[in-house]
């Protein structure tokens, strides 16, 4: 009894030391670190495992595949396939028996061939099922300028020789038919049209042969092939490939066209930003008299940054949109009517919704600046003869620049990755509008756009295929991530030149 | 009042004429709010001399220093009466142009206060604010600012240099150089020295001999030796009031009121 109470007096003790808070704020850091890393970890493992090429196998399988009969002799059918994930299942039993046996299911990735177009399915397949599966290396994978692939094995090539069997796949490994490609286009000229004829058959899975004309193939790839090198070349070309084309049918394409809405709509949003939030700052902290009315306007501007996103949304689709853009669709655009120009949403409206939306921390940030400036400088302007607005524009202004920065670096961060009022004015899951032209007026901001972020929540949940959407939604995380990163990357490096070159920081 | 008179005739007398005066100061009261801050000062300032104003901390007569060139202005409950002539000019009469007064009479901060620009820049500021120059004619301006300041042999290889890497003692000679740079007549040093070493206050307290030769300088120092060595007029200022004003050295050696004496003896408080 005694020493229970002692215990209980040494953990008051223990309270009263402060040692207790030590560890308290201890485990909060760690935690906070432990999830971050936990997140980094899972966007980038996810995201970049959709870039490294997988190894397509042959299956022989029976029984109905894709809702078709099998066609192959003795009711089986050949797949080129990759396996997705197993898990353990109840199977009933073959004979129609009530029992149930424990067994195995395979989810395959495939083809569906049908004439010219290639249909990329998902099923599961029960092990018993499988015939035979193997891992020939000389599968060649073909993927076509126009977004489709296929899977075969390369029969012929057909040059000024045919070349084929294991020279032709030793060929082709090598990307050797580009340097043909050229080669025969030298030739044209001295010979004969060549280079438009230059045709690889390739056999597919259910028999047929294909005759592909080389001139409209974007890559050819061997998925099997064994070598560490060849298959991180493979890794990056996909990298490359996903960040520099545009979307293509069946999630396909890479995601440039994002990438540009992204970018565009951020530097968009900078200029509207930074002139208001500057001058509405400097309104505030250097002209207005430290009133009332000025108090209550401090404090209205912090609130605003606590309103949902999706509310500055509305406010522009309402007012800007609805409001402001029909009417200017009425005024200047009215051949077009009734398709809207500015009366629907775009670019334009986007930005503005995420400029309002980042407003108050640019405002909070330049005012915290402003006022670290040392009155003395502003005396010293003065005292120069320099007017108010001198004073404040050519010297304070500049002096407060780095903490400008800062607020917009903090603004960027937000508003890059905030989808919630894209989604009323603007964002589109596929658009074929280039909001980037090379003749007048070059930049469309009245357009719609395709956004990273709503890429991610479109690939995530609005996808009527989630096996073939839901890693490109981590590979799109993990580019919006990496660009939000590049973006204040840019912004910061600014700030230090702005640092060195007004050459001090009061912070 | 009666020794106010008496200091008054003695300075008009060796002044010869009025004509040779820089500003003249009659029946200035300023006012922070209801508190009276300054109580009737008048006095006289010689053109192209040292005049020193010396008082305890909180006396006024910074409040004083910043009259000449109404930067007082800038703090809202602060309010003026009475009159304060530069070179004949009221400059509280409702019409003046500060901007232009101020070009005529610049002032020089306690602490070292440079913009955070290059060291040409800051030195061309004021220069730039006022009129549109060639380059050559605005490096032949801050040229002659900075040897004015005995700043340029210093610095005439790093003009593009940070003015915030210059030690205090030449961030001081740069703002004095900065404010030399618009041509003023009068010049306003506020405790100009007492954040500087020993040997950048002896560096600027030769400036300040060389330059009065061309300026009317009108200083605010707490040290009294400094006050001594720079100036050749020295006024003595408390709680708000101007005790007594003489040349330095009578100031000093035969102070007229006992409050005076108590002061530069320190026996003051």
């Amino acid at each position: 009894m005694n020493s229970w109470l002692k215990q209980l007096v040494d953990f008051r003790g223990w309270l009263t030391t402060g040692a207790a808070w030590h560890w308290y704020s201890l485990t909060t850091v760690s935690l906070s670190g432990l999830l971050l890393v936990a997140l980094f970890f899972l966007v980038t493992s996810q995201g970049l495992s959709y870039f490294w090429p997988d190894a397509v196998d042959e299956w022989i399988v029976t029984g109905v595949v894709a809702d078709s009969e099998p066609t192959g002799s003795s009711g089986t059918q050949r797949l080129f396939a990759t396996m997705l994930e197993q898990r353990q299942v109840d199977i009933p039993r073959a004979d129609g028996d009530i029992l149930t046996v424990r067994g195995q299911e395979l989810l395959l990735e495939f083809q569906v061939i049908q004439g010219d177009t290639f249909d990329r399915r998902y099923q599961w397949f029960s092990d018993h099922r499988i015939v035979r599966v193997s891992r020939p290396e000389s599968i060649l994978e073909v993927s076509f300028k126009d977004g489709r692939r296929v899977y075969g094995y390369p029969l012929v090539l057909n040059l000024e020789q045919p070349v084929e069997g294991r020279s032709l796949t030793q060929l082709l490994r090598n990307n050797g038919w580009r340097e043909i490609l050229q080669q025969n286009d030298l030739d044209e000229i001295v010979d004969q049209p060549i280079a438009n004829t230059a045709e690889l058959v390739l056999r597919l899975q259910n028999g047929d042969d294909l005759t592909i004309s080389l001139d409209q193939v974007r890559q050819l790839v061997f998925p099997n092939e064994a070598g560490w090198s060849y298959r991180l070349g493979q890794f990056l070309q996909n990298i490359w490939a996903f960040l520099s084309t545009g979307p293509m049918p069946d999630y396909q394409g890479g995601i440039l066209t994002a990438i540009y809405g992204t970018v565009l709509l951020v530097l968009l949003m900078t200029i509207i930003l930074v002139p208001l939030g500057v001058i509405t700052a400097v309104y505030l902290h250097e002209y207005a008299s430290n009133n009332l009315l000025t108090k209550i306007l401090r404090i209205a501007i912090s609130n605003l940054a606590g309103i949902p996103g999706i509310v500055y949304g509305v406010f522009v689709l309402g007012v800007f949109v609805y409001g402001m853009g029909a009417q200017l669709d009425k005024l200047f655009f009215s051949d077009n009517l009734p398709l809207p120009t500015f009366g629907a949403g775009g670019l334009l409206w986007a930005s503005l919704a995420l400029a309002l939306l980042t407003l108050p921390v640019v405002i909070v940030a330049t005012e915290e600046g402003l006022a670290r400036v040392p009155n003395d400088l502003r005396r010293g302007a003065l005292a120069l003869g320099a007017t108010r607005s001198e004073m404040i524009w050519g010297t304070v202004v500049n002096a407060a620049s780095p903490a400008i920065l800062t607020g917009l670096i903090l603004a960027i961060a937000r508003a890059a990755g905030e989808v919630a009022p894209l989604l009323l004015v603007g964002a589109v899951k596929y658009t074929g509008q280039p909001l980037i032209q090379g003749e007048f007026p070059f930049v469309h901001v009245e357009r719609q756009f395709m956004h990273l972020g709503y890429q991610v929540y479109d690939f995530a949940l609005q996808s009527t295929n989630a096996h073939a959407s839901v890693p490109l939604a981590y590979a799109t995380t993990l580019i919006l991530l990496a660009l939000v990163v590049l973006l204040n990357l840019v912004a910061i490096r600014l700030r230090a030149r702005l640092r060195r070159r007004f050459l001090v920081d009061f912070s | 009042m009666q020794s106010e008179s008496a200091t008054q005739s003695s300075l008009l007398q060796e002044a010869s004429l009025a004509k040779d005066l820089a500003a003249v100061v009659s029946g200035l009261h300023v006012y922070y709010g209801q508190r009276l801050a300054l109580d009737n000062i008048s006095l006289d300032v010689r053109e192209k001399h040292v005049t020193a104003l010396i008082g305890p901390s909180g006396c006024g007569k910074s409040t004083l220093l910043r009259c000449f060139n109404r930067l007082n202005d800038l703090i809202d409950d602060c309010h003026v009466q009475g009159q304060i002539r530069i070179f004949n000019r009221n400059i509280y009469h409702p019409d003046e142009d500060i901007v232009a007064l101020r070009r005529q009479v610049g002032m020089v901060f306690q602490r070292p206060n440079p913009f955070p620009k290059s060291i040409f820049d800051n030195v061309a500021y004021g220069v730039r604010l006022q009129q549109k120059l060639s380059s050559r004619e605005l490096r032949e301006i801050v040229r002659w600012s900075l040897k004015a300041a005995a700043l340029w042999d210093e610095v005439k290889d790093r003009l593009d240099e940070s003015a915030l890497q210059l030690s205090s003692g030449q961030q001081q000679r740069l703002v004095i150089a900065r404010a030399l740079a618009v041509k003023p007549k009068v010049l306003l040093l506020d405790e100009p020295a007492s954040n500087l070493d020993p040997i950048s206050m002896l560096k600027l307290e030769e400036l300040i001999n060389e330059l009065k030769t061309n300026y009317t300088i009108i200083i605010v120092t707490h040290n009294m030796q400094q006050a001594a060595r720079v100036s050749d007029y020295t006024a003595f200022i408390d709680q708000g009031r101007l005790i007594e004003m003489a040349d330095t050295r009578s100031l000093f050696t035969h102070p007229q009121q006992k409050q005076t004496e108590d002061y530069i003896t320190g026996r003051y408080g």
